[in-house]
């Protein structure tokens, strides 16, 4: 760093630098982040947690009170980055009374790296397992996908297209199957009926729905039960109108380019290129009481041919493969084998907070200290 | 209302289903002597009565025995609790011997002392009644329940709660059992309805009428937990011959279901050697024997589980479920009779020996029971630390600790005015007493649930001042040794931060047992002692700063001498530096949460309300700090900002506990959220009215020091 200074010190005292790295920018920014973060928690009280993040800490602007804009939590974050960024390629000089700030501000910096890291490229998914079931891939919580594929036993070619692409009058591809699927309506949450819309198609489907009414999305995002409608468009052969809706327990089965095929609305699927067989749930409370004192998974993980026995247990996940197993919830069903459900993540970015914290906690302690330590010694004169 | 008293109340609820609608229906029957009272037939009125009789001890007269009567209070309403003899029983000098009796309660086993004070806390929201310690209160309840009935040591806090149930209100809102009893049909109809509505819509009333009914409850089970060990009119020997059949004395006719029990034995000798003879045929001890044990079989069918469970049963524990169970769970289950003989035997000799007066007596079969029972729970007891809970408890240091607090503020207000060194000293030393106290009972509860002292928010509230205080102790220490003119004010934030701080704790002391047992995801005290003891760490200090704040701005509106300036400039030095130290652990402690979450939620960050009210005390910390180095805001804005922060620090703690979502909601009080609004409307008033102030050059702000 100390290589260029003359480089430097030019490119910080550009009038653009200056205005980008303008201190009240920042005040502003982290103002704005204060407030974001007061009234998105309000707002999670009466609207879920999931319509809160959105709102409040995705991209884009949000109303506060309904009439005053401010940017969203992601954009401050970026604004925020920038100015972090440019401060220490730029600004910030080196000297030994500063370490301890050129600490804190790396790690600070790591950890918006991390959180990037995790906003891009973190998967969450969870797997439910009774007693004596074996998982070989986890389901999204609350996004869905339009699945395609033939029953061949265990394994599954599967060809699926996400929630999002799921919009009214998008054609899809669906290339096993050389045909395509032109999507009518899609509702994020809806209501199924029997009875057939009096001027609308008549739509296949393997529960005898005639038609979907939109509703409006719950407090709670897993709570939605969403359906879609779409054309089925195959080369000779005539349009086919297909309803499917999420809380349907069959597959729709249809003949595709000469094949029985299922087709679903469903939980996103993530495959595991393992598995994972739940052998006993044990669920202890504290004695006398309903105050559950721990809960306990064993489970057989067979990878590649060979088995080994894991525990997964609260503050004590499986970490296998990328992927880390937490016990998150469990099921006692009365006379029915109990389950055990886990939260599955992968996320590469998982170690930047561990690493900036230290780093972050390094450099605030020797900052404070050098600065306290003269204090002392120099009394009150000063 | 909080969780374990709802817990409680449940359980007491179920009790209650079995308890109150037989007394009831009893009460009801023989009130009103209706026509379908009279048509319900004599079996079940036998029923009722003998069920009523076994557990309430000569509700029914006993031929020939005139020392029990069966109309105490209330005409015709038999009493739920024993009638007072001719010769009212004795009590014993010193119940010392009970105090670390062990119970198991909430999944914790407890010494006496502290499960007695949480019961009259819970009943009469206070820790002793007319000059008797709990244990006493306890005792009385327990041995002589017939004396109890006249205790004022059921609170109820509304008058017109009083008046709904039909009590005539009192001005000290203590009522008796007696006048509880007689409301009883309407408590319970109140109560049912309370009941059906759910927790969180109940409105005060009805907590209150769920809380006396719960009370009214457990205070009935308690008075039944040793009725086994009374002499009762029911057990009375008449023939001379059939006690010496039995063994017994012959001048003696009164005795318990436990005398009997002893001499079953010979009962059951007795028995079969009737055989198949009918009554007419039998000899006037074979029939008085027959109605011995009819009346020992109808009592052990009556006994109901009391709260107090003391009894370590292997075969219980065994099933995962409860280990420790209640005389009663004891004495109707054969083997367990068996099995526990000595230890009941123990607490027989106690009971009858407490009624007699008899001091030696009682200790003895106190300690018969301890010893057996002590064997036999040898690997579970030794995990406790039963004195130390009872020196804990005895001696309330977060009471005197706040004691010496407010004497400490009051010093510190004197030497504010007078200047006068040894009125600092004498703060100064009665502040660092109190301190001593105070971090002892933190070690004590750190020893006795070998779990750092920060896992409810009760246990949050003596551990953020002990941390508080700290901090202002260095800072006091370092003016001191800087001979700074900012002397004392270091002290005078300690004594009001541990002032505020206790004041809050020993309200929410109020609630029950303040150590409780965790759920499944708190159970780690790795993380505990980490995260949690690094975000009250940044609580602390940001309160520090706070409080501080608070000292900068009331000073700088005030006119003051030359030596003002460089006061309030060391004053805001100290804001300062306060906050450094909050940001460092606030920030510190956000982030070991988040690698906690990961750790056991799978998620680093999942803007749960408790995580962003921490992120935005950092934030908050940061928007100052900046600022104030970039030049934005001065001192003053410093000084208004360190305020606001504790603002922030209030909602973070607790505040968002009152939105009721995320995974961090574990205990709230009723009437906090009313407290909590006050004190920030307080706060904002106060930052309103000293911002005009300095504005409008208040005490001279703004102008330039004259010259002297």
């Amino acid at each position: 760093m100390s290589a260029s200074p003359s480089w430097r010190q030019k490119a910080a005292r550009h009038p653009v630098t200056k205005a980008i790295l303008h201190p009240a920018i920042t005040l502003v920014s982290l103002l704005i982040l204060f407030a974001l973060i007061f009234f998105g928690t309000l707002y999670q009280a009466n609207h879920g947690l999931y319509e809160a993040q959105l709102r409040f800490f995705g991209y884009g602007i949000v109303p506060i009170g309904g009439f005053f804009p401010l940017p969203t939590a992601s954009v401050v974050m970026w604004i925020l980055s920038v100015q972090l960024t440019l401060t220490m390629a730029l600004v910030l000089r080196w000297k030994w009374s500063l370490a301890g700030l050129w600490i804190v501000h790396s790690g600070i910096m790591t950890l918006l790296v991390g959180g990037f890291i995790t906003q891009i490229l973190a998967v969450e998914s969870q797997l439910t397992l009774a007693e004596g079931e074996t998982g070989n891939f986890t389901t999204a919580y609350h996004e869905y996908e339009v699945a395609f594929w033939e029953s061949h036993g265990d394994t599954n070619q599967v060809f699926a297209w996400e929630d999002v692409n799921l919009r009214p009058g998008a054609e899809l591809e669906i290339p096993p199957y050389q045909c395509r699927i032109r999507i009518l309506n899609y509702y994020q949450n809806s209501d199924a009926f029997t009875t057939k819309a009096t001027n609308g198609p008549k739509f296949l489907n393997a529960s005898n729905i005639g038609m979907l009414e939109q509703r409006k999305p719950e407090k709670e995002v897993t709570q939605n039960a969403p359906g879609v409608t779409f054309t089925l468009l195959e080369k000779g052969k005539g349009d086919r109108e297909v309803l499917l809706y999420a809380q349907e327990l069959q597959p729709l089965i249809l003949t595709l380019d000469g094949r029985k095929v299922n087709v679903q609305l469903r939980l996103k699927h993530y495959p595991l290129d393992f598995s994972l067989k739940l052998t006993q749930f044990i669920k202890t409370v504290h004695p006398g009481t309903d105050i559950p004192s721990s809960f306990e998974s064993y489970a057989d993980l067979t990878d590649q041919g060979a088995t080994r026995p894991v525990k997964i247990w609260m503050n004590n996940p499986l970490r296998t493969k990328g992927y880390t197993f937490f016990q998150a919830s469990y099921a006692q069903p009365a006379g029915a084998a109990q389950k055990s459900t886990f939260a599955v993540v992968t996320n590469p970015g998982r170690v930047m907070p561990y690493i900036s914290s230290l780093v972050v906690f390094g450099g605030l302690l020797m900052h404070f200290l050098i600065k306290l330590v003269p204090f002392i010694r120099r009394g009150a004169a000063t | 209302m909080n969780a374990r008293f709802t817990a409680s109340l449940k359980s007491s609820f179920t009790a209650s289903y079995r308890i109150l609608p037989i007394c009831l229906a009893f009460t009801a029957l023989l009130a009103a002597q209706t026509p379908q009272g009279a048509k319900s037939g004599p079996m079940q009125d036998q029923r009722f009565d003998s069920l009523f009789e076994a557990s309430h001890d000569g509700a029914r007269p006993p031929q020939g025995n005139g020392g029990v009567t069966s109309e105490p209070h209330g005409g015709r309403m038999p009493s739920m609790l024993p009638a007072i003899g001719a010769v009212p029983p004795a009590s014993v000098k010193s119940v010392s011997a009970m105090e670390t009796v062990p119970i198991m309660q909430d999944g914790r086993l407890k010494p006496m002392i502290t499960y007695a004070r949480h019961m009259l806390l819970q009943f009469s929201g206070k820790t002793s009644y007319a000059s008797q310690s709990a244990v006493e209160v306890m005792a009385h309840i327990l041995f002589t329940p017939e004396l109890t009935g006249e205790y004022k040591i059921f609170l109820i806090n509304n008058p017109e709660v009083a008046e709904a149930i039909g009590i005539a209100p009192e001005k000290t809102r203590q009522y008796t059992f007696r006048q509880l009893e007689k409301a009883l049909p309407k408590i319970q109809e109140l109560a049912e309805k309370a009941n059906a509505v759910e927790d969180p819509k109940r409105d005060l009333i009805q907590k209150e009428v769920l809380r006396i009914f719960g009370n009214v409850v457990e205070f009935v089970n308690l008075t039944r937990t040793f009725t086994y060990a009374l002499p009762s009119g029911a057990f009375a020997v008449q023939g001379v011959e059939t006690r010496a059949s039995l063994g017994f004395p012959v001048d003696k006719t009164a005795y318990s279901f436990w005398d009997l029990m002893l001499a079953a034995q010979a009962i059951a000798k007795i028995l079969e050697g009737i055989g198949n003879r009918d009554e007419a045929h039998r000899t006037p001890i074979e029939n008085e024997i027959i109605a011995l044990s009819q009346a020992m079989y109808f009592t052990s069918q009556s006994l109901h589980p009391s709260p107090f469970r003391n009894f370590p049963s292997p075969t219980a524990a065994a099933g995962g479920g409860p280990g420790w169970i209640s005389p009663a769970e004891v004495l109707t289950s054969p083997d367990q009779l068996q099995a526990f003989r000595t230890e009941l035997t123990g607490w027989s000799d106690a009971v009858v020996a407490y009624r007699k007066g008899d001091q030696a007596g009682f200790d003895k079969g106190i300690q018969s029971y301890l010893g057996t029972m002590e064997n036999r729970a040898y690997a579970q007891l030794s995990e406790t630390h039963f004195s130390l809970e009872a020196i804990y408890q005895k001696g309330e240091p977060f009471f005197w600790a706040l004691v010496a607090y407010w004497v400490a503020l009051l010093g510190c207000f004197g030497f504010f005015l007078g200047r006068k060194q040894w009125m600092y000293q004498a703060a100064t030393w009665i502040f660092l007493a109190g301190y001593a106290v105070h971090v002892a009972g933190i070690v004590a509860r750190i020893l006795i649930m070998k779990r750092p002292p920060v896992t409810s928010l009760y246990e949050t509230f003596p551990f953020v001042a002990a941390v508080s205080i700290l901090a202002a102790l260095i800072m006091e220490r370092i003016n001191v040794s800087r001979k700074s003119t900012g002397q004392g004010i270091g002290l005078l934030c300690a004594s009001l931060l541990g002032m505020i701080l206790l004041s809050i704790a020993n309200r929410y002391a109020a609630d029950g047992d303040t150590m409780k047992m965790l759920v499944a995801v708190l159970n780690s005290n790795f993380w505990l002692s980490t995260h949690v003891v690094c975000v009250t760490i940044g609580y602390s200090a940001c309160l520090l700063a706070g409080a501080i704040g608070h000292v900068w701005l009331i000073r700088a509106i005030f006119p003051g001498d030359a030596s003002k300036p460089e006061r309030l400039k060391e004053i805001a030095k100290m804001v300062y530096g306060t906050l450094c130290f909050g940001l460092l652990f606030s920030f510190i402690g956000t982030v070991l949460g988040g690698i906690w979450a990961d750790q056991s939620w799978g998620r680093f960050w999942g803007w749960d309300p408790k995580e962003n009210g921490a992120l935005l005390i950092v934030i908050w910390c940061i928007i100052l700090l900046h600022a104030k180095q970039w030049g934005y805001i001065r001192n003053p804005g410093l000084a208004l900002g360190s305020v606001f922060g504790a603002i922030v620090v209030s909602l973070a703690w607790f505040g968002v506990n009152l939105l009721n979502v995320g995974l961090h909601s574990y205990g709230f009080t009723n009437g906090a959220a009313t407290k909590l609004f006050s004190y920030i409307g307080g706060e904002l008033a106060f930052m309103l009215v000293t911002g005009i102030g300095l504005a409008l050059g208040w005490g001279g702000w703004g102008k330039k020091p004259s010259v002297t």
